[in-house]
């Protein structure tokens, strides 16, 4: 089963090349100190809004700080906060969608007017009341992304469930007297885990992209810890004197919302039974 | 002779929207130790709802209005969660119609296996799996440990769901529809298999079929069930020669004889 799922997906090239973007950035993140030359949190202000040289690569800042090395370090931030606020998403969306699905009734209404509810905001607004009450740091921004994204895929989980529970198996599974427990998280789960990854693999880009808004309106990663949002802030400034400081961290968050992005419609196509 | 099962007036109603359809309509039938009943009847007359009943697997919109199910003399809509889960494939097990659809596509054979001996705190180490399988005529244990469902045939797949189903030693085995979706070669091999495991495990056999001609070789007793009511009940041998119900009369003569002259189908 496995195998058949590998083979379609190296056959996808565009899945190939959005899963080879985020490889190449995430051993980048990993190897931050080893691939940068200077120090991403100090500067020398006589070295101040350099344009690219052989010295640093993509400029210098307002302060004389090498935007490449902060480029590189601001990427561990991007990741991280992608990874776990799906993460989290995804524990709280599947979950509460397999519930919904599995027991119907007014369990499933309240769970959904609760969905609905919360789709009624426009997230983004969500995040930023939530984050005006909390300290906004790299933590609270992976929590609020986190708790605020989920909708979507309990939505979807339930959809998926309530086709599922109706099929033979399951009335198998109790025939044969298993729990509720079991029946959901042994039997449902695995059956709607293809759409389950498909949705959080788009998520992380879309996270991702949460997080440099934030970060861009000062809500989320604090300067002087760098992050692609707070220097595309600090390059808006000298847009006409310092191109680099703007385009450089615009162009690192569509790469990589792209690279989550193809992979996860590749994931999609693998995982699509009708293509082959 | 002792009864073990005993159903009593049981009416079931499927609620469609706001429609309510009855399914079943005091529907009463009893079952001695060793009998096999026979039960048929057409697409939509209520035998797979008697079926599920037995269990109380019935789909949320079932609701059952009245009547009780008695095994052993207990009723079982009465149990609680704990004897219910050992009554379900313990001392009652059931084996459906499709064997594709009813082992989980996503799990390896011997996994499930593994599971229905675990919940009934049964010996679950691959010997006892190869056991089952080679109970059920399946050898090829090595192969058959690491397939998913779909790498295998419809009539292993079907073994596979009868030694789940047996897994547990049972009292009583439902059996709905276990051929109709087979080959007619391999429908006869699972039906020999059934009746020497019925002897070996000396099983209780409700059989829920349409076909009469699966009845005659395997049940002791029949009931014919028609639109959710069981209008004839008796033995095999008594029904099949005086039929009283024109629908067990319909039924009766559509089966196939052999050396009986074919009539010729008139094409316009």
């Amino acid at each position: 089963m496995l195998k058949i799922y590998l083979e379609k997906l190296l056959r996808n090239k565009l899945a190939i090349a959005g899963a080879v973007i985020i490889i190449v950035l995430v051993i980048i993140a990993i190897f931050a100190p080893v691939v940068t030359m200077h120090n991403p949190l100090e500067g020398n202000i006589l070295e101040r809004l350099q344009a690219p040289s052989k010295n640093h690569f993509l400029g210098t800042d307002e302060i004389g700080r090498d935007v490449f090395s902060r480029m590189i370090y601001g990427s561990r931030i991007s990741i991280s906060v992608g990874i776990i606020a799906v993460s989290i998403s995804l524990i709280i969306g599947t979950f509460l969608g397999l519930i919904s699905g599995y027991f119907g009734g007014k369990v499933d209404s309240i769970i959904m007017r609760f969905v609905d509810i919360m789709l009624c905001f426009p997230s983004f607004f969500l995040i930023l009341m939530v984050i005006a009450f909390l300290e906004p740091n790299i933590y609270n921004v992976m929590i609020v992304i986190g708790i605020t994204s989920w909708t979507g895929l309990a939505r979807l989980v339930r959809g998926e469930t309530l086709t599922i529970k109706e099929r033979d198996f399951i009335t198998a599974a109790r025939g044969l007297g298993l729990r509720k427990r079991r029946i959901i998280f042994v039997h449902i789960l695995p059956n709607v885990i293809s759409p389950i990854l498909v949705s959080s693999i788009l998520g992380v880009g879309a996270a991702i992209l949460t997080e440099s808004g934030l970060s861009f309106l000062g809500l989320g990663v604090q300067p002087p810890i760098p992050s692609w949002g707070n220097i595309l802030t600090s390059g808006k400034d000298y847009i006409h004197i310092a191109w680099w400081l703007s385009l450089f961290p615009g162009l690192a968050i569509l790469i990589t919302v792209l690279g989550w992005n193809l992979l996860g419609e590749g994931l999609r196509d693998v995982f699509d039974p009708r293509t082959n | 002779m002792d009864t073990i099962l005993e159903i009593k007036n049981l009416s079931v109603e499927y609620q469609v929207g706001k429609k309510i359809i009855p399914a079943l309509k005091n529907v009463s039938v009893s079952l001695n130790r060793n009998d096999s009943l026979g039960i048929i009847g057409e697409s939509g007359s209520g035998k797979s709802t008697l079926g599920l009943s037995i269990l109380d697997i019935l789909p949320k919109e079932a609701k059952i209005s009245s009547g009780e199910i008695l095994f052993h003399n207990q009723n079982i809509f009465r149990l609680n969660k704990k004897e219910l889960q050992n009554l379900r494939g313990g001392k009652i097990s059931v084996i459906f119609q499709d064997p594709l659809s009813s082992l989980n596509p996503v799990i390896k054979i011997s996994e499930q296996l593994r599971e229905t001996l675990k919940v009934h705190n049964e010996d679950s180490s691959d010997n006892k799996i190869k056991e089952l399988l080679e109970m059920v005529q399946l050898g090829n244990f090595d192969r058959i440990k690491n397939s998913y469902p779909h790498q295998l045939s419809g009539g292993m797949r079907q073994r596979i769901m009868i030694a789940q189903a047996l897994a547990s030693r049972p009292e009583i085995l439902i059996a709905d529809e276990p051929t109709t979706a087979l080959d007619v070669t391999i429908q006869k091999e699972i039906l020999e298999l059934l009746k020497k495991l019925i002897k070996e495990f000396d099983l209780t056999m409700i059989f829920i079929t349409h076909n009469f001609g699966i009845v005659y070789d395997i049940c002791s007793r029949i009931a014919v069930m028609y639109n959710g009511e069981i209008v004839e009940e008796g033995k095999t041998s008594e029904i099949m020669k005086i039929p009283k119900h024109p629908y067990t009369k319909a039924l009766i003569s559509v089966i196939p004889k052999a050396g009986q002259k074919v009539k010729k189908f008139n094409v316009i």
